[in-house]
């Protein structure tokens, strides 16, 4: 080790040489690994910020069949069908329109209202609200949801009652005298504009957009998992590219073939397709700075020992032992790599400051590569034959 | 005179593609204490092989080389060059980027001597061999052929070997130069009890040697007994 050391301070220009090989291999790692870092950053914030709202509607648009959506879909959901909670969330299944309706509470008092918004319209987490919520089983094509439906009822006619009812029973048609259904009161409103409830996003979707308009829609969690999502809303519903086509195929629901999904990408991949191929670009170029690293630590090293075939051999015949030998070569070259690294380390942080990554994988794989380079060369000169070192004199 | 180094029935070959050689063969002796030899032949006779066998940096292929009663065979070979054998070349083979003293207290510091007595050890082997303390800083590039083959002795020294070889240790001297490396090598013989065997084309080495073995063809062929003696 003390020959080591002593022999990279007295050859200086060489050893510094060495150094800087290292340092420039180490500092073209760092900075190809915190492009990569910050790109794939720029990519996932992209993705992130960009909502992708996919909308479930009817093949042909219509509004009477638009509210004719098969419950039967919201098991894709509840049941988590190929996973598909995974990738989603803001669930909605939004539905209001204008009716009139009548009200009973308790048998007793019957209110006829009209312009009222029946329905709930939203599917919450399960915590957000005390009750579970299902869609309502017998009714195949209600956008009701709850095992006991609930529903939304005008804020005077809960003042009128005290306050005092949580469930109410509807009157769908006026004459069938006996059709009521019972509902969980989850909120109240006065007209469409003004609908209390206890989650935000009811109001939300309630009052917004048209009226009759019902679909079933979510939000992707990342705008990256459009391949993905899509790949599943296929198993149930007409993609986007054959839109107008009719199946008359069943799906994996054993229902006809005749819902669309769309699922609006705006501009994202213009925006993505640049950075991604910024990535790929990198990580080609990755692998190739580690090959180089072993190219260079061999040949740097071999450039530094060749002319030192003689010295190894002198000391394997004053005995120190191969190992030894070799160890004082390789822990020369390694004291220059360590050197190097610690530079090429020290300049990148002076470069990036607070914003550099080091992926101290990449450097230690780097490390690896180089010293196995220089290992090669240097075992080539340690393990002379000592015979030859007579032939020198000849 | 103890004998200390015996030579077998050795033989040594190289081989490579094309053929054999056999560069030593069938070569028998015994070499003593305190005595001054000289291996003298034709350029190709084998004697820098016969040396090599000798430093332990190969064994040979048949017969066998017996140090101390001791087969290098079965030797470690890396201690017995460590601790039994210092070996002398013609082009120094002193290590380019260490000091003169450096280059001296390198055995020493193999052997595990801390760095303040090998200092001491080292000036007094470069004392023995005429260089004063002016040398002990220089490179070998900083010295004359004759003093870097001196350090090299000094080097050899330390080693504390009872065997010196040298192979041509005048070979790249003037002859006032060659004359006084000779004389340090016959006082380590004469007067230190080393076993010192060099191969030499110098007439004069052998002139004052103790006994000249001359080979032919990797073969011992004469045996003169030093007039002298
Ligand atoms: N590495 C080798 N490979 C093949 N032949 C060799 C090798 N070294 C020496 N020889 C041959 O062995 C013989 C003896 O060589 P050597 O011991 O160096 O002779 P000397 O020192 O007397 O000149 C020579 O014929 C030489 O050509
Ligand atoms: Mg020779």
């Amino acid at each position: 080790m003390r020959y080591g050391i002593t022999n990279i301070l007295r050859s200086l220009p060489k050893s510094i040489a060495l150094v800087c090989a290292a340092m420039v291999l180490t500092l073209s790692i760092c900075i190809i690994s915190q492009s990569i870092v910050t790109q794939t950053q720029s990519l996932e914030d992209v993705y992130s910020e960009y909502i992708i709202e996919t909308v479930i509607t009817d093949q042909f648009c219509i509004e009477e069949t638009n509210l004719a959506m098969n419950s039967k879909y919201y098991n894709i959901i509840s049941q988590n069908l190929h996973g598909i909670r995974d990738y989603i969330t803001d669930i909605k299944i939004r539905s209001s329109f204008s009716s009139n309706y009548t009200y009973m509470f308790d048998d007793k008092v019957e209110r006829e209202l009209g312009g009222s918004v029946v329905g709930l319209t939203y599917l919450p987490d399960e915590e957000e609200f005390k009750h579970e919520f299902n869609l309502m089983p017998l009714y195949d094509e209600s956008i009701l949801l709850d095992s006991r439906p609930s529903c939304i009822v005008p804020k005077r006619m809960m003042e009128d009652m005290g306050w005092e009812y949580y469930t109410v029973r509807l009157r769908y048609d006026k004459q069938e005298e006996n059709e009521f259904v019972e509902f969980n009161i989850v909120g109240t409103h006065e007209g469409p504009d003004n609908i209390y409830c206890s989650y935000e996003s009811f109001n939300d979707e309630l009052t917004k957009g048209t009226v009759s308009i019902y679909s079933f829609r979510f939000n992707l969690i990342n705008s990256k998992y459009t391949g993905e999502v899509a790949k599943i809303l296929k198993f149930y519903f007409i993609e986007p590219s054959i839109v107008g086509a009719i199946r008359r195929e069943l799906n994996e629901l054993k229902i006809l073939f005749r819902y669309t999904f769309v699922m609006p990408k705006g501009n994202l991949d213009d925006v993505v397709k640049p950075i991604e191929s910024d990535i790929r670009k990198l990580k080609i170029a990755e692998p190739f700075l580690f090959v180089l690293s072993v190219a260079t630590g061999l040949v740097v090293s071999f450039m530094s020992t060749k002319n030192r075939k003689a010295e190894f051999a002198v000391m394997r015949s004053l005995g120190t032992g191969k190992a030894m030998v070799f160890f004082e070569a390789f822990f020369e070259q390694l004291l220059l790599c360590l050197t190097g690294m610690l530079l090429g380390i020290a300049v990148f942080f002076a470069i990036y400051r607070q914003n550099a990554v080091l992926v101290v994988w990449k450097i230690a794989v780097f490390f690896v590569c180089y010293m196995s380079g220089t290992a090669i060369s240097v075992l080539n000169v340690a393990l002379v034959n000592v015979m030859k070192i007579m032939k020198a004199n000849e | 005179m103890e004998k200390i180094l015996e030579v077998k029935n050795a033989v040594y070959e190289y081989r490579n593609k094309y053929q054999t050689v056999k560069a030593v063969n069938d070569f028998s002796f015994e070499f003593e204490r305190g005595k001054l030899y000289a291996v003298v032949g034709k350029s190709g006779c084998g004697k820098t092989t016969l040396l090599a066998m000798l430093a332990g940096l190969d064994v040979p292929k048949e017969g066998s080389v017996v140090y101390k009663g001791k087969d290098t065979k079965e030797m470690n070979l890396d201690k017995y060059r460590r601790d039994d054998v210092a070996v002398i070349y013609q082009d120094y083979n002193l290590f380019p980027l260490l000091t003169a003293i450096e280059n001296v207290m390198y055995p020493l510091h193999l052997k595990g001597i801390k760095d303040k007595e090998a200092k001491v050890t080292a000036a007094k082997m470069m004392d023995s061999v005429g260089l004063d303390s002016a040398f002990h800083k220089r490179l070998p590039s900083m010295l004359s052929g004759g003093e870097q083959q001196r350090v090299a002795i000094a080097r050899a020294l330390a080693a504390k070997a009872d065997v010196i070889l040298a192979d041509e240790p005048t070979g790249n001297l003037d002859s006032e130069n060659g004359k006084n490396i000779i004389g340090i090598l016959k006082k380590l013989a004469h007067e230190e009890g080393y076993c010192v065997i060099v191969v030499t084309h110098d007439s004069e080495i052998s002139a004052d040697a103790d006994e000249v073995l001359s080979m032919r063809d990797g073969k011992l062929v004469t045996k003169q007994e030093d007039k002298v003696n």
